[in-house]
This record gives structure tokens, C-alpha cells and sequence, in this order.
């Protein structure tokens, strides 16, 4: 089985919380828009310190998948050929290189802008949400190494509530 | 130290010392060369029987009932172990008395342990058991496996080229999801008049 170092698992709990932090500031920006503005205030130092954690996170996350996509690939017993025979391998595979895409993105637009990433919604919105998507894609196939390895996962009942089935 | 000061510094330390913890808390032992047989060196009072041989296609999946006794702990049918990647295993350690353990018996293991064979070949199946007191013992199964049997109209449609249709999204999906990106990243970065 083609093992990552467990130092290499770190940007998928990283990459997890920024989905959720996202996730947060979207909504504290839609619901709580003066107060966010507003500085100095509890709700805008909360709104700011997630904002950092969501860019520096993906900067950190970025470069945790580049080396998880590299080692992922370094068990010589495990050849590509082989891999790509295991669902679970296809799905981490192919939502990697979308993750990497998004996350790309992210790094890219929140330098650019700063924090005024956050004024407009048509920028906002698709910031908070690629964010999301690429978090859930990473809680994902985290899970599938999970199953992989030890057959299980602590998502799996979530994952049976939604109806997504498991191998 | 102004406080704000103080507070960045625990965060960071804090975060250091996870980050060493973390990368410290990956051994390699480079003597173990991954089957139990370095460690568990007494061998030949555990016992471990199953099939033998084994004919097998590829893709289709068959049981091997193992049994493991005379004071067996685990049956273990890990990755790295003869040829034991170019299969699909659905339990790769059992400990006794565990869920998939049949036998009740304290020391006796019986499991019903599902391989997939995922290349064609003569490939070699190897399992261990293990107990205290360095106590081992591995058992092999020859397997031949043959190709997928040849599917007619008759008896059904033709199998579904999975492989195919990922290698096709591998292409299409991170260029679709570009596409979305620059779109996203362009009304993101445009200048405004």
C-alpha cells in the first residue's frame, strides 16, 4: 500500500478547518456586515484572524499536497499500474489535482486583493466557496486513505446519512 | 514583552512543538523488513493453515477460510508481504476474539478473509500469525491468475472500462475546473472603470 509519512497529513486537517472557517466568514460577512467593517470590534478581529488562517492556510495546504501527490507515488512495491485499479486511489488521484487547482486559485486571488477579497460578492463568494469545496474534497480523501488502510473511517456514518456509498 | 507579543510566541511555540512531535514521531527501522518474521523469530508452535492453491480471475473476487491456533494473537495479511499488493484484501489484521473471528476459543483465530486479484500472474498470497514471546509463523498460497472470462452478448453487457472513464475525467474534470477558476479569477481581478 503506498503510505504518506504521517507528517504529511497535516495540511488535510489544515485545509479541513479553513473549509469551515469559510464557511463562517461568509456568513458572519453576509449577516454581520458592519460589524465586520468595523475595527477594533470583537466580531471584526475574529472575522480578520480568520481570514488569515484561510490564506495562510491554504499557502501551507498548497504545499502539503504537492508533497502528499509526490510520495503518494514513491512505494516502489506499488506500481502506477496498480493504483489505479483501487477506486478509493482513482477518486484521491483525480480530486488532488483539483484541489491543488482550487487552492492555486485561492493563493492567488487573496494575495492579489488582500483582504479586500471580502468586499464584493462577486468576488467573496467564490473565494468562501472553492475554499469549501476543496476543504471537503481534502476531508474526503482523507477518509478513503482511512478505509484504505484500516477499512474504516470516522466519517463513514456521516457519509452513509448523506447517502454516498462506500467501497 | 508586550502581551500581544507573549500571546504570538505560545501560538508559535506551541505550533513547533506539534511540528516536532509530529516529525518525530516518524520512526524507520531500517533492519525491519516489514514481515513479522523479524521480530517474532520463534517459529513453528503457532499454527496457521488455509488453502494451499488457489486458481483465481482477475476481478473476481474469493474467500480463503484461515485458521490460526495453538495460542494465535493476530492473523496478519499486510501490504509489502510476498504478493500480497496485487490484491484487494478486505481485512488485513485480525486479532483473536476481534469481530471477523468465527472461533470463540481464546489462542484460535478462524476468519473468512475476501482476496480480489487485480493483475494477472502466478502471484504468492502470504500470512502471518503472530503471538507474545516472539512466537510467528507464515503460511503462503499460490494463486494463478488468469484473465477476466471472455463476456458474449449473450450472457450480459460487456464489464464497465472504469480505468477508461477516469483517465478520460483526469483530463476533463481539472480542465473544467480551470475553466471555472479563471472565469472566478478574472471577475475577481478585473479592473474596474
Amino acid at each position: 500500500m503506498a503510505i504518506h509519512p504521517v507528517f504529511v497529513h497535516f495540511h488535510t486537517g489544515i485545509l479541513t478547518v479553513a473549509a469551515a472557517l469559510a464557511l463562517i466568514n461568509l456568513v458572519l460577512r453576509i449577516l454581520f456586515r458592519d460589524n465586520i467593517n468595523t475595527p477594533g470590534t470583537r466580531l471584526a478581529k475574529i472575522f480578520h484572524e480568520f481570514d488569515v488562517f484561510i490564506y495562510v492556510g491554504s499557502i501551507i495546504g498548497f504545499i502539503g499536497l504537492i508533497v502528499g501527490v509526490i510520495t503518494g507515488f514513491m512505494e516502489p512495491e506499488y506500481p502506477l499500474n496498480i493504483i489505479i485499479q483501487t477506486p478509493e486511489l482513482r477518486f484521491k488521484i483525480l480530486w488532488s489535482i483539483v484541489s491543488l487547482e482550487i487552492f492555486l486559485y485561492a493563493m492567488i486571488v487573496r494575495t492579489k486583493l488582500g483582504d479586500r477579497v471580502w468586499v464584493n460578492a462577486s468576488t467573496y463568494f467564490p473565494y468562501a466557496i472553492v475554499i469549501m469545496v476543496g476543504g471537503v474534497l481534502m476531508m474526503i480523501m482523507g477518509a478513503l486513505g482511512g478505509i484504505l488502510e484500516y477499512h474504516t473511517s470516522i466519517l463513514k456514518p456521516i457519509l452513509d446519512w448523506i447517502g454516498i456509498p462506500w467501497p | 514583552m508586550k502581551r500581544n507579543y507573549a500571546t504570538k510566541l505560545i501560538v508559535v511555540l506551541s505550533f513547533l512543538v506539534l511540528l516536532i512531535a509530529a516529525a518525530g514521531s516518524v520512526m524507520a527501522h531500517p533492519d525491519y523488513t516489514a514481515e513479522c518474521g523479524d521480530c517474532h523469530t520463534n517459529t513453528g508452535t503457532l499454527t496457521l493453515t488455509t488453502n494451499s492453491t488457489v486458481n483465481a480471475e482477475t476481478g473476481d473476487p474469493f474467500i480463503l477460510q484461515i485458521q490460526a491456533g495453538n495460542g494465535a494473537e493476530y492473523v496478519a495479511i499486510k501490504s509489502g508481504w510476498g504478493d500480497n499488493d496485487y490484491f484487494r484484501i478486505s481485512d488485513t489484521l485480525i486479532q483473536d476474539n476481534s469481530v471477523n473471528d468465527t472461533n470463540a476459543a481464546v489462542g484460535e483465530i478462524t476468519v473468512d478473509v475476501t482476496f480480489t486479484p487485480l493483475l494477472n500472474g502466478s502471484r504468492t498470497i502470504r500470512i502471518w500469525t503472530a503471538a507474545t514471546g516472539l512466537l510467528g509463523d507464515s503460511f503462503d498460497v499460490a494463486v494463478t491468475v488468469t484473465g477476466e472470462p471472455s463476456v458474449t452478448v449473450t450472457t450480459g453487457p460487456p464489464p464497465v472500462d472504469l480505468v477508461g472513464i477516469w483517465t478520460m475525467m483526469l483530463y476533463t474534470v481539472p480542465a473544467a475546473t480551470a475553466l471555472i477558476l479563471v472565469i472566478f479569477g478574472y471577475l475577481a481581478l478585473r479592473r474596474k472603470k
